[in-house]
């Protein structure tokens, strides 16, 4: 079992995050090696009527809204950054929880609820498969080389997790699959997902 | 420039780490260069395509790790398991003393034929009434996208009683399990009952319904005496979608 870093500190998770590759992948397992803000989420989702389950979800979609938020530079980087991820998970289980609440308490504020969600789970979950249908039409292999690669793994940390024998191996094998992915595109003619 | 140091140079645009000298000439040549501009939006949709995956990836990766490093629980976890079982032993006590009576006297208690005819009634689900408990527990699964447990709850009722909102959630859950073709039955139900609270958005996802379910004739109508309600709040989006399926580059099978 791979061992954590004792603690990191916010620059550097912020970093790695930003890094990707093998340093967000030891950041995302110190997150879950460590039972600091993990354990702060099972106590609060329990305290407010969730069970283990409920807390072990939030707290997945919490550090994933949280590296998409570093990733993409939504993240402004005030305060502390485990602070940010509780906060984080306590809005993401209160929108869970008020919404069934709201039903329970009115009748009619269900039905916005029944009424706005299908369509957009539904739209969101067309547009991942499309995406996936795309990539699994690549192969295991390229699919996954282009999403470490996506996730900014080097390609040395590439070659290393797919057993290539070079870097230069692991790079030839990015650009065919990135090019059989650009002429499968262009084939089904999508613009846009 | 190979076509790979093309598309490294395309990343690095993408990404920013251009110079601003670089980047504006590069810029200038996306204005100018319809073939270039071409090359790039191509790229450009692959890596948004890449993106749109990255988060399913990363649950996969989260996943893999919450597996991998089961939540312990603090130490606390054994007082309050002891203190549980504590309570447990003195509620059975309580509910043997108050039940003594009950027995003392049972054959002046023949409660239980009628409490068991309940129970069977429950258990065969199809001869079991609505009641508010079950759309508050199919509502709550549907929540959490428990689809198929709302459904189970849903359909454990009989026909007859479920209420026009249990048959409203009923289709949703259905309609995102992929069961077109019943969703579109219960939603024409919840259309037909006129209730207000729910028959424009049965009217709408009935006829979303019945195009996923391919009968495009049927949803191709229905879309279109939507879009004639003026009032109608899915107007506006009946006649997008129309617009779509009425367009010469798009033609929808089974229409005319």
């Amino acid at each position: 079992m791979k061992r954590m870093k004792a603690s990191y500190s916010d620059e550097e998770i912020i970093d790695s995050i930003r890094s990707g590759g093998l340093k967000l992948e030891a950041v995302m397992r110190s997150f879950y090696q460590n039972n600091g803000v993990r354990g702060k989420v099972h106590n609060f989702i329990k305290t407010n009527s969730g069970n283990a389950q409920d807390a072990e979800d939030v707290f997945q979609d919490g550090l994933k809204c949280m590296i998409v938020a570093i990733r993409d530079g939504s993240y402004k980087g005030t305060g502390v950054l485990e602070a940010y991820l509780y906060s984080t998970c306590r809005n993401i289980w209160y929108k869970k929880f008020n919404r069934s609440t709201r039903v329970k308490s009115d009748v009619d504020s269900g039905i916005e609820v029944v009424n706005e969600n299908p369509e957009s789970i539904m739209e969101d979950r067309e547009r991942k498969e499309i995406v996936l249908k795309f990539l699994s039409k690549l192969g295991p292999t390229c699919k996954q080389v282009l999403e470490l690669w996506n996730l900014d793994y080097s390609m040395k940390e590439i070659a290393e997790k797919m057993d290539y024998k070079s870097e230069g191996m692991a790079r030839k094998k990015k650009h065919t699959c990135l090019q059989k992915l650009i002429q499968s595109l262009t084939d089904s003619n999508l613009k846009s997902v | 420039m190979t076509q790979e140091e093309l598309y490294d140079y395309y990343d690095s645009y993408l990404k920013g780490n251009l110079s601003s000298l670089d980047k504006d000439n590069f810029e200038k040549l996306l204005e100018e260069d319809v073939a270039v501009r071409f090359e790039f939006e191509k790229y450009k949709n692959a890596i948004d395509v890449l993106n749109i995956n990255a988060e399913t990836r990363l649950d996969y990766e989260l996943g893999k790790l919450r597996s991998q490093y089961p939540y312990k629980e603090e130490n606390t976890k054994r007082l309050r398991t002891d203190r549980n079982l504590y309570y447990g032993i003195a509620a059975c006590l309580i509910i043997l003393l108050l039940s003594g009576p009950y027995f003392y006297a049972y054959n002046n208690y023949r409660t239980d034929s009628i409490l068991n005819n309940e129970l069977v009634a429950y258990s065969n689900g199809q001869s079991r009434s609505g009641s508010d408990l079950d759309t508050k527990s199919a509502m709550k699964n549907f929540e959490i996208g428990n689809y198929e447990e709302t459904i189970r709850i849903l359909t454990g009722i009989k026909e007859a009683d479920l209420s026009i909102r249990q048959q409203f959630i009923l289709a949703n859950a259905l309609m995102l399990i992929g069961d077109y073709n019943k969703s579109s039955l219960y939603y024409r139900v919840v259309s037909d009952a006129q209730d207000v609270r729910f028959k424009e958005a049965a009217d709408w996802y009935y006829a979303i319904v019945l195009l996923k379910d391919g009968q495009n004739q049927s949803g191709f109508k229905q879309l279109k005496l939507i879009r004639s309600d003026r009032a109608h709040s899915y107007s506006a989006r009946a006649e997008t979608l129309l617009v779509k399926f009425e367009s010469p580059w798009r033609s929808l099978p089974g229409i005319d």
